[in-house]
């Protein structure tokens, strides 16, 4: 186990990339644990930057954008987060990636329980607790090693999490920011108070030694390790990795909150102009949805109303038409020019 | 077409397969040859969001990355069972990476490629009856049960 303590924001993604790339036959499986020194944005492999941060806000508070090898979502990362990756051969993990999840999870689990979180395995990779999400885990083949990583959030900041995060309008960027709230915890929010960090190490220690079976030897870098780390600061340092993935634009933005949970900006084009929805989605339902754009509806007061009739409806057509056309009948509303199926079609382009 | 069901898992004899990094091959007349996925591959990364192969005149050695796949749990590349250039990429993967889980063997190809060596290359891959055991033992050492998003039936 390397405890690499407080590390640069760029440190706190190349070392576990480093030590993966220079992994030989010889080399010990490692843990590593870091604190991330300071505040960036972390880009997923396959995400494009310009669609997924606010770079010019980015720019504008001196917030680092930094993509890494591992799959997943933008993710707002602090010096409030403890990082744990393990960097393994790969016979030594299970093959089946949910097998190997519940193996790196459970001694996160065990370490928030200690410390009286009654947080649990939500298959097949995150750590809940009262159903909000309170560790995020991804995994990745890297050089010759399985990588598999994750965190203990002491404490988020939603607001900066919204604003690095490129929205289409500030009603999506404040929809974010409450979902974060409603479905993100912490050792704060649920303690009150943060633990030392030393202590949650120290936890964490011994309880992935129970868990893996194995003594963890402490352990520092190699010489091997230090020349990947210096090889791969200059690669994430380049606007060239930084912009390696362009996507064409889409109309429409989407952003997963929590397993199950997304939120979306959706378009549809009707007579006139466009129809657009602003919705956030759990599981199946709608959980959340409110509308704007080139319509009108009569009497506007309805407005509200129709938003509300469409709480936790299923998201198929026919349920949506159902209520829909229940609605219009029900209070002699009218949208003129856009017809049920408009409604319908903006809010199904959410399902796929 | 022959083929074996193993736990569900897919496997046609008339391909070529590097069983540890779990890939297949077909011999096209062109002299090229096409590269996927196995279906054990597709399953034990669930459903993939995002097939990325290398472009079109990019060579690679045998065992060198020819994409990387994005599953929500997982990132990793496909190794290259061959060494050669790449000749023509399956685009539809751009917009539909599941046709990879969907159709590992048929629509859901990742590249195809010019072998500097073919017939060295393929002295090192399985097939047949030899590729059927072999994934029969590592489909029984890793406990994988494949499974198909849709069609199942077509091979």
């Amino acid at each position: 186990m390397i405890d690499a303590a407080r590390v640069s924001s760029l440190h706190s993604q190349t070392i576990y990339h480093a030590l993966a790339y220079a992994m030989t036959p010889d080399t010990p499986d490692t843990v590593v644990l870091s604190q991330p020194g300071s505040p960036y944005a972390c880009l997923g492999f396959h995400q494009d930057a310009g669609r997924e941060v606010d770079l010019d806000y980015c720019r504008q508070h001196q917030i680092p954008v930094i993509r890494r090898e591992t799959g997943g979502g933008t993710v707002f990362i602090d010096e409030d987060q403890l990082f744990v990756q393990w960097i393994f051969h790969p016979e030594n993990l299970p093959r089946k990636i949910d097998t190997r999840f519940q193996l790196f999870v459970n001694p996160l689990v065990d370490t928030y329980q200690f410390f009286g979180i009654k947080a649990y395995l939500y298959p097949p990779n995150d750590v809940h607790v009262k159903g909000k999400k309170i560790v995020g885990t991804g995994a990745a083949a890297i050089g010759n090693a399985e990588v598999v990583t994750g965190n203990f959030l002491f404490d988020f900041d939603s607001t900066q999490m919204a604003n690095i995060l490129q929205a289409p309008n500030a009603a999506f960027r404040e929809l974010f920011r409450h979902s974060l709230d409603q479905y993100l915890t912490t050792f704060k929010k649920e303690l009150g108070t943060v633990p030392d960090m030393g202590s949650v190490k120290q936890v964490y220690a011994e309880k992935c030694a129970a868990a893996l079976g194995r003594i963890l030897e402490p352990g520092d870098f190699t010489d091997a390790e230090m020349e990947w780390i210096e090889k791969l600061d200059q690669k994430f340092r380049a606007e060239k990795w930084l912009f390696s993935h362009r996507l064409p634009p889409v109309p429409e933005r989407t952003v997963k909150v929590h397993a199950g949970v997304y939120i979306g900006e959706i378009k549809h084009p009707i007579h006139g102009g466009q129809l657009c929805a602003t919705i956030r989605t759990k599981g199946e339902l709608i959980d959340q949805i409110s509308f704007s754009g080139d319509f009108s509806l009569q009497p506007p007061s309805k407005l509200p109303g129709l938003e509300k009739a469409l709480h936790n409806v299923p998201m198929d057509a026919e349920s949506l038409r159902e209520v829909l056309e229940a609605f219009f009948e029900l209070h002699s509303a009218a949208s003129p020019g856009i017809r049920v199926e408009d409604w319908v079609a903006v809010i199904m382009k959410m399902k796929k | 077409m022959a083929t074996e069901k193993i736990n569900e898992c897919v496997i046609l004899k008339n391909l070529y397969y590097s069983v540890q990094d779990n890939t297949w091959v077909r011999v096209n007349d062109d002299g090229t040859v096409t590269i996927g996925m196995t279906d054990v591959a597709q399953s034990l990364a669930g459903p993939i969001l995002h097939a990325r192969p290398k472009k079109p005149g990019v060579s690679r050695e045998k065992g060198k990355p020819i994409a990387t796949v994005e599953s929500g749990k997982w990132v990793g590349p496909v190794k290259s069972p061959m060494t050669g250039e790449i000749v023509e990429v399956n685009e539809n993967l751009e917009n539909n990476a599941q046709l990879v889980n969907k159709s590992p063997y048929q629509n859901g190809w990742i590249l195809k490629m010019k072998p500097v060596n073919l017939e060295e290359d393929l002295k090192d891959l399985l097939t047949g009856d030899a590729a059927v055991e072999a994934y029969r033992a590592k489909i029984d050492q890793d406990g994988v049960t494949c499974t198909h998003i849709e069609g199942t039936d077509e091979y």
